[in-house]
């Protein structure tokens, strides 16, 4: 199975909805891996369709990207660094506007062929129908890409954070997320505790 | 332990050497408590055997000298910690050999790595747990500040002495387990009644004047 | 192929006789402080008796916020975080990421070759490495089901290969040895001294460390049959590493992928068989493992042999490492399973995202499945014979 069988049995089955495939190695469109961008409603069955006809038994990596900024050719821009009010609340980062994107990094044992399926939906409705009923492991990938990104699966059974915890805000790894300087009680930045003095120490400064 | 004449006073520290002599090894370490000079006159001179301490004293020193830490390994310090308490450093020639895996067993607990805020309630609530007198080591640079992840650290407390009190810091990132004992026997120490003191070695200096303005 | 259902408590296990009882479930919290569960892991089980109903794992008591990180460190600084991420092996992981970034400036024909002489160094260190890895998961497992003895011993050859870290980058946990291009250091001769011995010494530890566990007979009652992760349960769940392997798998990276110079070396992927009881269960893992030590050795022994007597270290690299746009994701066999890197570039000095694809994540989810209807101490066993990191697992 080369790289070619593959996309072109992609393109006969799916049509219009894959968009665009493009080897991630430019200039060598005979090797793996490769990067194939779909329409977010055909992301399930195009994983289906791989899994089940073309022998891509295993998913490896469910990967969220935040494409904030990365379209404007970046110069190396930094994330912001954590900014506080006097209150000790975060100053609020300015909203971003790019795309996120889902990509999900399969492989074929029988073949050896590895690609990338990526699905790229808008910052304000991230919706992406979940693959956990093709591979089992998605499930907990998935729970990490929406404990992250905020990118909401359809069809998942059980979409919780799995890293945070639950009533965590916001979505670390989003490029406008600013941090949190407290968690309920828990102070993430600020003074230590009085440092405890050993009871001879107290005693003499009492005398 | 009456004596019956009472014989001219001792000095007690010479009556300490003479039992340190007695019974030999280190006496200084083992047996410097501090003692009641009106106690020490009535001890019989020369009955080598009797040792004075204040209850207190005795106390700290039985405390100190086995100090039960509790199995608590938090990061990749933790792996360190296993080193100490593994074949080459055997943290139990110092007493504090025997991890207890629960809290309410334990005298020290040892913050071996990064505290996050998931966890940061959990370690609360084991200190809480922990009967006194209780101590806490913060090992390695994540329990002392955040460590490497403290610029960006979204989800990492910045010490773990914004949570719990501390009593020693034994940096390193990770600290080898040489320095954890160092640690353990500052706590000593500390636990003995030694007050706490700021060496600043030699090199700091030069090293400070070197640097550019 | 056949999929497994998901479902928590499939019919016919043993937890259904008790079920008909009609006794209550009980909840119990195991951890995150819990002497089994390597680090800071919570198992959340519902239990029917001794019998395990339901496990849900919870992780993230770790979260070290890593990949938040990778966006604002240059690709050079970044190596210092996948050291603690896999901090049992702290090298593969180094190495993982580092031929992560050279696969990206090769894909953008900024590539460099690595000299031979180093990639022989980076062999050497990451299959002893292996070996340190697996020294830990060994004596663990042993303290898991029991057997105090064996981690003393192992801490004890595992001190022995931490020596000679030690000597050639002069830390004992967290390296950095790895940069990209090449190796930090060179290995000074008393540390090739040092290796030739251990490569003397280790084969007759390993039969002690046979004879102690292997095949001891509690040992062998307490993992056999118990915790069984067949063929497609593995592949289902992402699973790798001795634990693929366990399930009968022959699936290795070095070489089925062949990174590196693992071409040049002759050695053998062991996988389990079901020697004691069926394919797949905690014992096949456990002496998979005991096989793979066998195999890095046998690669450390002939790496020594070929390696030319000196050469250089590193590549010629650009000072400021700048990228533009594009993406690899590269993988490699680490002690846990195939630890990947995607890392999107977008012209700059740091990495515009960089995802790990981090083994024991997946290797520990396979424990929902598994773990529903064994015994709690079974349990324990099972989740000790997938050797997990929590901070790769959290990151």
């Amino acid at each position: 199975m080369t790289p070619a069988e593959v996309e072109a049995g992609l393109r006969e089955v799916f049509g219009d909805r894959i968009l665009s495939s493009s080897a991630v190695e430019e200039g060598r469109d005979t090797a793996w891996p490769r990067r194939i961008d779909v329409a977010v409603d055909a992301l399930e069955e195009v994983c289906r369709y791989l899994r089940d006809s073309q022998g891509f038994d295993r998913l490896l990596c469910v990967s969220g990207i935040d494409y904030e900024g990365y379209d404007e050719s970046g110069k190396g821009k930094h994330i912001e660094i954590s900014r506080y009010e006097e209150d000790g609340s975060p100053t609020p980062t300015k909203p971003g506007s790019g795309d996120l994107a889902v990509v999900y990094h399969l492989h074929s044992r029988a073949h050896g062929g590895e690609v990338a399926i990526a699905a790229r939906v808008r910052r304000t409705e991230p919706k992406v129908p979940s693959v956990g009923q093709v591979w089992p492991t998605a499930l907990w990938a998935e729970r990490e890409t929406y404990d992250m990104y905020g990118i909401e699966f359809e069809g998942h059974p059980d979409l919780r954070r799995i890293l945070l915890p639950e009533d965590w805000e916001g979505f670390p790894l989003r490029k406008d997320y600013a941090m949190p300087s407290r968690y309920h009680d828990v102070p993430l930045e600020g003074a230590p505790l009085a440092v405890r003095t050993s009871p001879r120490e107290v005693r003499e400064e009492k005398e | 332990m009456a004596a019956e004449t009472r014989g001219p006073r001792r000095n007690p520290e010479e009556a300490f050497n003479a039992v340190g002599d007695h019974i030999g090894g280190d006496r200084e370490q083992l047996l410097s408590f501090g003692t009641d000079e009106d106690l020490a006159s009535v001890v019989q001179p020369g009955s080598d055997l009797v040792i004075l301490a204040q209850v207190q004293s005795l106390f700290r020193w039985a405390q100190l000298s086995s100090i039960w830490p509790m199995t608590f390994g938090l990061a990749c310090c933790a792996i360190e910690m296993m080193s100490a308490a593994g074949t080459r450093y055997d943290l139990d020639r110092f007493g504090a050999g025997a991890m207890r895996a629960t809290p309410r067993q334990s005298d020290l607990m040892i913050v071996s790595g990064t505290v996050t805020a998931k966890m940061a309630t959990r370690v609360k609530r084991l200190y809480d747990q922990m009967p006194d007198p209780k101590w806490v080591i913060a090992m390695g640079s994540c329990a002392i500040g955040g460590g490497p992840y403290f610029k960006h650290g979204y989800h990492v407390v910045k010490g773990v002495d914004m949570m719990i009190p501390v009593d020693v810091y034994v940096p390193g990132c990770p600290p080898r387990p040489e320095v954890l004992l160092e640690g353990l026997m500052r706590l000593q120490d500390k636990i003995r009644g030694k007050k706490g003191r700021l060496v600043r070695p030699k090199w700091i200096d030069d090293y400070i004047t070197r640097i550019p303005d | 192929m056949i999929l497994p259902k998901l479902q928590h408590a499939p019919a016919s296990r043993p937890g259904d006789r008790a079920r008909t009882m009609k006794s209550e479930l009980l909840h119990i919290n195991m951890g995150p402080q819990h002497p089994s569960t390597h680090g800071v892991l919570r198992l959340f089980i519902t239990t029917d008796g001794e019998v395990v109903h339901s496990v849900t794992p919870y992780i993230g008591y770790l979260h070290r916020c890593a990949e938040k990180k990778a966006e604002g460190n240059t690709y050079h600084q970044y190596i210092v975080y996948t050291d603690r991420m896999d901090y049992l092996s702290a090298m593969n992981s180094n190495w993982g990421y580092c031929m992560a970034v050279e696969k990206l400036m090769e894909i953008n024909g900024m590539g460099v070759e690595i000299p031979e002489y180093a990639e022989y160094v980076r062999v050497i260190i990451a299959e002893l490495n292996r070996i340190a890895s697996h020294l830990i998961a060994f004596g663990t497992y042993g303290l898991d089901i029991g057997a105090m003895t064996p981690f003393f011993h192992a801490l004890r050859e595992r001190e022995a290969i931490l020596n000679i870290f030690e000597k050639v980058c002069g830390a004992r946990l967290m390296y950095s040895y790895y940069v990209v291009g090449g190796v930090k250091w060179d290995i000074p001769p008393d540390a090739l001294e040092e290796i030739e011995l251990f490569v003397k010494l280790f084969p007759d530890k390993l039969r002690e460390y046979n004879e102690l566990l292997t095949t001891n007979k509690i040992f062998v009652e307490r993992t056999a049959n118990v915790g069984v992760i067949d063929e497609d349960l593995a592949v289902a769940y992402g699973c790798t590493g001795p634990v693929l392997r366990g399930a009968g798998v022959k699936w290795d990276l070095r070489k089925d992928q062949g990174y590196s110079i693992y071409d040049r070396f002759d050695f053998e992927i062991p996988v389990g068989g079901g020697d004691m009881g069926t394919v797949g269960d905690c014992w096949d893992r456990y002496w998979v493992r005991m096989l793979e030590m066998e195999q890095s050795l046998a690669i450390v022994e002939q790496a020594l042999q070929q390696m030319p007597r000196e050469g250089e270290i590193m590549a010629e690299m650009p000072r400021r490492l700048k990228i533009p746009n594009s993406e690899v994701f590269f993988r490699s066999e680490c002690p846990k399973g195939e630890l990947g890197f995607y890392i999107l570039s977008d012209g700059g000095d740091v990495p515009f995202r960089c995802k790990v694809r981090s083994p024991a994540f997946h290797n520990l989810h396979v424990i929902e499945e598994v773990g529903a209807g064994q015994m709690i101490s079974d349990l324990v066993a099972t989740v000790g014979s997938l050797d997990l990191v929590l901070g790769e697992i959290d990151r």
